[in-house]
């Protein structure tokens, strides 16, 4: 199998906001797209059921907020939207018989609210401003929503915040340029990390932090034009605690301020900068082991017979990832393991983190002029492999497809 | 020979020297003017916050005993949570390491206490040197916590 160029092709420009678009969000089912701007609105965006005609603009949201929305988030179960301001609060919004309506308002930040989240529970909801502080709100009777704790840790500006996919644990990143990870202790929530310092941290402000699909590394982008990746470990304690280490630091891609990341379901990053694009980082030894396993699975060998030799080939390939990356195509004969043993899972499973971490990261490719201004935000479609959405200072909405190695091997 | 001109350059390095002494006494007692002026001015503002706090808290007991029910029970984790916070507050150990993090808890309890009775630290007169809106916010102080806070003599015992 050979390596296919990498590829982010253009598939639509939405347009209707009159104002930069600052973020976007896909719903948890994938049918919908939230766009928050600066014209104070946020539109909805649904793809139209007549073939070939795209995506159209279902609802906008309007006349509740009196500046700038800064940020949009979809609740988990996809039935409720909030939306965070300039104007110092968080509106949520309920989907009622086909029309979007305010059912509450969050209140309580100094100035400007600069994101807004919901934990993947559910429960709580998380938003930090221009007044250096983290809330937390948890969900009470109703759709009442209590605020629960209020953090000072940072020195700045906190720009945005990002929920762990399964665990307790918020990441928030700030103009302070560090990156400040908050835990639940019972009511209480706590900073039970810091993530900055010479040669560790960023050297100037963060914009952005996301953690992957599978919660195992962080990626922050920041002001100094570089991309970290981090590594999350649990200790073995009750609970358990989380600690994140440097992986690695992506630089001399990008000669403007980075303000937006986002992972994809294969391990792809996007992000989106100060120099009008977008630009696609992925680890090409994990890419190619993935597309090779993935061959493997399609080529369609017996399932019975060769169910537990095909996980070990699997092992085998992760295990033996670092410094030694398989070719495509080709799968290693069950004598190249260890003396003849197999792999037990935890180990396959620490190898192939340990592999994950030494990958080294490359740019598979570049948009320049993705928008004609500032890029502000990129979101991967949570379910249609490769469907990417953009917004930019330009006002504008833009869908993209990526086509890559990962595009071949599995057939949509 | 030498010595005519050693002497003239020892005489230049004990003008260094002499400098050198000089500044550094100088600057010893401008350094310890400048700094107690400083401690003044950050210790009055910490007073001045976890002051504001504890005439808060103090007024708002007093409130549930007259009033049951005028402050929802929800908020009494974060009520007896900045009492736990000001009884331990070291404002007498200016060198003590928990100053500005039990601060930091006062002022984010402070918060959720506010948020959860509807108001904004504005309504309360807020003396809170973190309101990057600043100073103009405590311009309209409510009659009973400004009384509550400022007259009483300074103590935390509740």
């Amino acid at each position: 199998m050979a390596t296919l160029a990498h590829s982010l092709e253009p598939l639509q420009t939405l347009e209707g906001h009159t104002d930069r678009v600052w973020h976007l969000a896909w719903s948890p089912d994938g049918t919908s797209l939230a766009s928050c701007s600066g014209d104070r609105t946020v539109r909805i965006w649904q793809q139209s059921r007549i073939e070939g005609r795209g995506w159209r603009c279902a609802a906008v949201l309007e006349d509740t907020h009196t500046k700038s929305i800064r940020c949009c988030c979809w609740s988990p179960g996809g039935t409720h939207l909030a939306t965070a301001s300039f104007d110092g609060t968080t509106a949520i919004w309920q989907l009622q018989g086909g029309i979007w309506e305010e059912i509450s308002k969050l209140e309580g930040h100094e100035n400007e609210v600069k994101a807004v989240a919901w934990s993947p529970c559910g429960n709580f909801l998380a938003t930090c401003g221009r007044d250096k502080s983290v809330w937390f709100w948890e969900r009470g009777l109703g759709d009442e929503y209590d605020c629960m704790d209020v953090k000072h840790g940072h020195s700045q500006d906190v720009k945005s915040i990002a929920w762990h996919p399964s665990r307790e644990l918020l990441a928030s990143c700030s103009y302070d340029n560090s990156i400040k990870l908050w835990a639940n202790d019972e009511a209480d929530w706590v900073c039970v990390q810091t993530l900055e310092g010479a040669a560790v941290g960023h050297s100037s402000t963060v914009w952005s932090v996301a953690f992957s699909r599978d919660g195992r590394k962080l990626a922050s982008v920041s002001d100094d034009c570089t991309l970290r990746v981090w590594s999350v470990e649990w200790s073995e304690g009750c609970p358990p605690e989380p600690h994140c280490s440097l992986a690695a630091c992506i630089s001399g891609h990008h000669s403007r301020c980075i303000f937006t990341v986002d992972w994809s379901a294969q391990g792809l990053i996007a992000t989106g900068d100060g120099a009008n694009s977008i630009k696609l980082f992925g680890q090409p030894s994990l890419l190619e082991t993935a597309a090779a396993a993935a061959a493997a699975a399609a080529a369609g060998s017996d399932p019975a017979a060769n169910s537990s030799s095909g996980y070990i080939q699997q092992a085998a390939d992760a295990a033996a990832e670092p410094g030694t990356p398989q070719p495509a195509g080709e799968q290693p004969a069950p004598a190249q393991q260890q003396n003849g043993e197999l792999y037990d899972a935890a180990a396959a499973a620490a190898a192939a983190a340990a592999g994950d971490a030494a990958a080294a990261w490359e740019c598979l490719c570049s948009v320049q002029q993705a928008h004609d201004a500032d890029v502000n935000c990129v979101r991967w479609h949570p379910s249609r492999q490769g469907l990417l959405a953009s917004a930019g200072d330009d006002g504008l909405v833009k869908l993209w497809q990526y086509k890559g190695l990962g595009q071949a091997a599995a057939q949509q | 020979m030498d010595d005519l001109f050693d002497s003239a350059i020892e005489l230049e390095q004990s003008h260094i020297q002499q400098g050198a002494r000089d500044g550094k006494r100088d600057g010893m007692r401008t350094g310890l003017a400048e700094g107690r002026a400083l401690g003044l001015q950050k210790g009055y503002e910490i007073g001045m916050e976890v002051g504001h706090y504890a005439g808060c808290v103090r007024m708002w007991r007093a409130l549930q005993q007259q009033q049951p029910g005028s402050i929802p029970t929800k908020l009494e984790r974060s009520i007896a949570a900045m009492e736990e916070c000001l009884l331990q507050y070291p404002l007498y150990k200016p060198q003590d390491e928990e100053l500005h993090e039990l601060l930091e808890q006062l002022r984010g309890k402070y918060k959720t206490v506010l948020a959860g009775l509807g108001l904004s630290a504005a309504d309360y007169g807020s003396s809170s040197s973190s309101s990057a809106a600043g100073g103009s916010g405590s311009g309209s102080s409510s009659g009973a916590a400004a009384a509550s806070g400022g007259q009483q003599p300074v103590s935390l015992a509740f």
